[in-house]
């Protein structure tokens, strides 16, 4: 109503109030205000002038003629005993429900105690008026009619009674009543001890208009248990939030200028039209906004989250069509720094997460949302990159490592470099190897089945090794491990550098750029410990230590969590971008993912074993796998593309198979084996569109060997397309003497007849 | 159900039965629901050419219409 | 701009034509009759006709004699040229050439939300149909109670402007005497004819271009559209006996 009033808008804030109060001409005038107590504008300034701010609806808004109909006629007939406050809004909201409403008047005229009040400060007519919407709704009125005959016996001509009489009478009827000689009524549904008679009001508290809004709230609110009664539902169920309750609604006052109250020129005619919009215009319009500050992908669909909260419920209960909060479910990077950040802890990860798994389940989760994603897990868990084995010359562990699927694919040099690390200084412990990824994909696509078949394989995996404790780089691994392998023993690498001491030639070499700020990975938010062991390395090397406004468990994700990058690719660039511009500081992260994100944004980014592995240290290329590049030429690296990634898992693997277990792998795809020639604005392209090499290779495969391709006279190239599962993939390329060039590569789900099929 | 192709149909030729394509009728489907379109096709093995602007515009915004809201 | 643009009369609504005549087409429509079950030879009228596909497909597929009106004499014409002896009227839905108590059924397909003054509109519906008579709309309505306003702004006659909620359709219907029966969300309709229409183009943008008289407004309808969520129903509402 406020805003309608800031905006000038009368007659639309005239509406909203008279949605709330029944009576809008009597309480904008007598409310005796109890809410601003409890205004938080008071803390800066005074309390909102509510009641003048009503009265100004009413004096100055335009009433609609639009009549509040009643619904259809429900049986039951109600007698209203008390035509005062409370007894009128009881009539008023039972005549619209449809109910057969009597109200019987001791006196000779409506109104009760409301007559009372100085005719100045309400005029006859605003009370005549507002009580003739009563009579309108056909409500049957007896006046001078007191009840000289038992509740009892008047409970035979009516299926339910509400006594709203007021404090100014001893009448106690057939009642029982407290110690004080109060009526005995229920707080919350207002029941006496007669079954049918609810009382309210006045008689109370036995204080002549103690309270009208007070009066008028408890016949609103016996009305309910009255309607409840009659239709036989339970009279107590889910009414905590009737009346007045404390809100756990949280207001930032940080930064709010105090303003007093706006006074009305004249107080007897309340305010002028330019007066109430000033007034409403103080009003701060309390809305907690912290995890909307905080978040761009909360602050990007623009509204408040227990709204969320409720359109993803409803999308999720509506069991025809209506996807519409899909983009909205799967955009959020799960990371949980609103549920860190909100006073009362709503978490939208794990509404989120719940409503992918209902999608799912449902079957109504979009087929291109995480697609891409599971694809490249799927990869990761086949033989080409899957792989365990224990030590050679062991046929146990005692840990193993697992350096998850994305390090692997970043930097598999660094793979190798732990490895060899891992097996010099955990002297009295069998160290084995385990490459995979973990399924934490799965999980963020709500793909709970996948996720579960994934955990029971590398379960069975560490059994047949024989229970290794398993030591992760990866902060995702880490807590897929920690939630949903609980039987598994972890540790994480960083606590091992920690424990163990970094490689001798660690931190030895004096660093050109002393000050770093470091990135938590968003999956490390409450590993305090993990977290410590990571500053303590990076101290120790000779760095300067910059903490970013939001770390640890205020850190922000890097769009990496949840998927959001795959879902959400526009939403994705812009949480980079805001993460990177917390500090000008090259960022050092212990996470693959973030470190490529920053870098691909062109933030200057080195992931830890950046800092521990590097050609700027003497004695490092001795180390297995040691890198060609210093640390200056790692922060400024781009990540590799997403064909590049599976390459390097692929090579990552066989290249250990072959060094340490001296194994060669065999079988691999015929399509595999094909050359392709891509330029670099192609592969661009390609990155883009998330077309593989292996794709493209597939598509040529599958035409050169089918003959089923297109030709273009003019210039010679080929176009063929492929449809290895739900993808249709068109490569445009030319076979020449040392591979096919590629020029070009598009494609789409739809469907086309004659695809080629997988054979 | 109209398409517009392009005014120049483009040189393309199935390599295979060494035929141009020729314009036909073509049910491309989605989620169940079939889409009529004019394709250019191969008379004989019934290879069909689709280029590159009608997947990345057309097809794209009707896979996402019909997959989300 | 002065006059406002009318989608429903645009070349592109209008090619999108065969069977996906409106959301759901014929196939909407014979879901909605047979929860009705009108006897053959059942007098119908379906107001905002078109070039009565409908009428044609009640007359000869389910035997009712049926009557369409519209106010575009443009549509009636298509009508006419494809079978000249469809009894079609050009009509306003506020102002019905009828008698009270007339029709045993009213159909308003996707037509209810272009009509300029739908509560006189339905004090008609209420007056042509006899006592039991049903009255058949299907509409897009408005799935987001917070994008209405900003819709209802938009300088087009569309449904899609005129989209109300559900609550405000079914209390409108009942404001007029009817009481209502039945409530049927078809939200998949929608989006698969919002398919067919995007694919009868050649992009989305083609279609916005098309419909709308400028880019920069076309950019704000779909702005304005999207937010409000549009969905589709279909609504059964029966006179109440006297």
């Amino acid at each position: 109503m406020l805003i309608e009033i800031a905006k000038g808008d009368f007659t639309a804030a005239l509406r909203q109030y008279k949605k709330t109060v029944p009576f809008p001409g009597i309480i904008s005038r007598i409310c005796d205000q109890p809410c601003q107590d409890v205004c938080k504008r008071a803390e800066a300034g005074d309390a909102i002038a509510i009641r003048n701010l009503e009265r100004a609806c009413v004096d100055i808004g335009e009433s609609s003629s639009e009549k509040s109909r009643p619904l259809p006629k429900r049986g039951g007939k109600i007698a209203v005993i008390g035509g005062g406050v409370s007894g009128l809004t009881a009539a008023y909201d039972l005549a619209r429900k449809g109910y057969a409403v009597t109200i019987i008047e001791a006196d000779s005229r409506l109104g009760g105690s409301l007559w009372k009040v100085d005719r100045d400060f309400l005029p006859a007519k605003t009370i005549e008026d507002d009580v003739n919407a009563v009579i309108k709704l056909g409500v049957v009125i007896r006046l001078n009619t007191p009840i000289n005959q038992e509740l009892h016996d008047l409970r035979r001509d009516f299926n339910a009674i509400y006594v709203a009489i007021g404090a100014h009478t001893v009448e106690r009827f057939d009642l029982d009543q407290d110690e004080y000689g109060f009526v005995k009524v229920d707080a919350v549904t207002f029941a006496t001890s007669m079954d049918g008679v609810f009382a309210g009001g006045g008689l109370r508290w036995g204080k002549e208009m103690h309270s009208a809004i007070t009066s008028i709230s408890e016949g609103r609110r016996a009305a309910i248990s009255i309607d409840r009664y009659l239709q036989k539902v339970s009279l107590t169920a889910s009414r905590i939030n009737e009346g007045t309750y404390p809100s756990c609604l949280y207001t930032n006052m940080q930064g709010i200028e105090p303003h007093p109250v706006i006074d009305a020129n004249d107080h007897q005619q309340g305010y002028e039209w330019n007066e109430a919009i000033q007034e409403a215009k103080r009003c701060l319009q309390c809305e907690c906004m912290e995890c909307v500050k905080a978040c761009e992908y909360l602050k990007q669909f623009e509204r408040y989250p227990k709204r969320y909260v409720r359109e993803i419920y409803n999308n999720l209960s509506i069991v025809k069509g209506t996807r519409h909060a899909n983009t909205f479910i799967n955009s959020c990077s799960l990371c949980g720094l609103c549920g860190e950040i909100c006073p009362e802890h709503l978490d939208m990860a794990s509404v989120n997460l719940t409503a992918r798994r209902e999608m799912v389940e449902q079957n109504r989760m979009p087929p291109s949302a995480f697609d891409f994603a599971l694809r490249d897990m799927q990869f990761s868990n086949s033989d080409k990159f899957e792989l365990a084995r224990n030590r050679p010359g062991t046929d146990m562990s005692d840990t193993v490592f697992f350096p998850g699927c994305q390090l692997s694919a970043s930097s598999p040099d660094h793979v190798e470099s732990v490895y060899a690390y891992l097996n010099n200084h955990l002297t009295d412990s069998r160290v084995g190897l385990m490459l995979g990824c973990c399924g934490a994909p799965a999980n963020w696509a709500g793909q709970s089945a996948l996720f579960e078949s994934t955990l029971a394989a590398w379960r069975t995996q560490l059994q047949a090794m024989g229970n290794p404790k398993v030591i992760l780089p990866c902060s995702s691994c880490y807590q897929v491990f920690k939630n949903h392998m609980p039987g598994v023993e972890i540790v994480s690498l960083w606590e091992i550098y920690d424990q163990c001491g970094l490689p001798a030639f660690a931190g030895t070499v004096e660093p050109a750029n002393c000050a770093i700020a470091i990135h938590d990975p968003c999956t490390t938010r409450y590993e305090t410990s993990i977290q410590d062991s990571v500053r303590r390395i990076v101290q120790r090397m000779g760095y300067q230590i910059e903490e970013l406004p939001l770390s640890r468990e205020r850190t922000e994700c890097c769009s990496y969590g949840g998927l959001m990058w795959l879902s959400n690719r526009e939403l994705a660039h812009k949480v980079i971008q805001r993460r990177v511009a917390a500090s000008q500081a090259d960022y050092v992260t212990y996470c693959a993912m973030c470190r490529d994100f920053f870098a691909s944004h062109g933030k200057r980014a080195l992931h830890l074993l950046d800092l521990i592995y590097n050609r700027d240290t003497p004695g490092v290329s001795e180390i297995p796998g040691a890198s060609a590049q210093t640390t200056d030429e790692r922060a400024a690296r781009r990540g590799p593309g997403y064909s590049q990634r599976h390459e390097n898992r692929a090579r990552l693997k066989r290249k250990l198979l072959k060094t340490i277990w001296g194994e060669e792998m065999d079988g691999a795809q015929a399509y595999e084996s094909i050359r392709l020639i891509i330029a670099d604005e192609v592969r661009v392209k390609l990155e883009q569109r998330l077309i593989l090499t292996e794709d493209i290779q597939r598509v040529i495969e599958y035409a050169e060997r089918t003959g089923r391709r297109l030709l273009n006279q003019g210039t010679g190239h080929t176009l063929a397309y492929f449809k290895p599962t739900s993808v249709t993939y068109w490569v445009e390329y030319l076979r020449q003497a040392d591979g096919f060039a590629i020029y070009n590569a598009y494609s789409h789900r739809m469907e086309v007849p004659g695809s080629g099929q997988l054979s | 159900m109209t398409e517009q192709q392009p005014a120049e149909p483009p040189p393309w030729m199935c390599a295979n039965c060494n035929l141009p394509l020729g314009l036909s009728k073509v049910d491309v489907g989605y989620l169940g629901n079939a889409f009529p379109v004019d394709l250019l096709k191969c008379p004989n093995c019934g290879l069909v050419f689709i280029p590159e602007d009608l997947a990345l515009g057309k097809m794209a915004d009707v896979e996402k219409q019909l997959e989300d809201k | 701009m002065t006059t406002r643009s009318r989608i429903y009369e645009q070349q592109a609504m209008r090619d999108v034509a065969g069977d996906m005549i409106r959301p759901g087409g014929l196939a909407l429509t014979d879901h909605a009759l047979a929860y009705c079950g009108l006897p053959a030879g059942a007098q119908v009228l379906d107001v905002g006709c078109g070039p009565g596909a409908s009428v044609e497909h009640l007359i000869a597929q389910h035997h009712l004699s049926a009557l369409g009106v519209d106010p575009s004499a443009l549509l009636l014409r298509d009508g006419r040229r494809r079978t000249d002896s469809l009894p079609l009227v050009q009509s306003l839905g506020e102002h019905l050439p009828f008698a009270t108590n007339s029709f045993d059924a009213i159909l308003t397909e996707c037509s209810l939300s272009v009509i300029k003054d739908p509560d006189m509109a339905l004090t008609e519906f209420r007056r042509v149909l006899r006592n039991n008579g049903y009255l058949v709309l299907s509409d897009i309505y408005a799935r987001n109670p917070h994008g209405v306003a900003a819709l209802r702004n938009l300088n087009i006659d569309s449904c899609l402007s005129g989209a109300m909620l559900q609550d405000e359709v079914t209390n409108m219907v009942r404001r007029h005497g009817f009481v209502v029966t039945l409530w049927e969300d078809h939200t998949e309709a929608l989006k698969v004819f919002t398919a067919r229409l995007i694919w009868s183009q050649e992009s989305i943008q083609q279609l916005w271009r098309r419909t709308l008289p400028s880019c920069a407004e076309a950019s704000d309808v779909q702005t304005a559209i999207a937010h409000s969520r549009p969905g589709y129903y279909v609504l059964i509402a029966q006179t109440a006996g006297v």
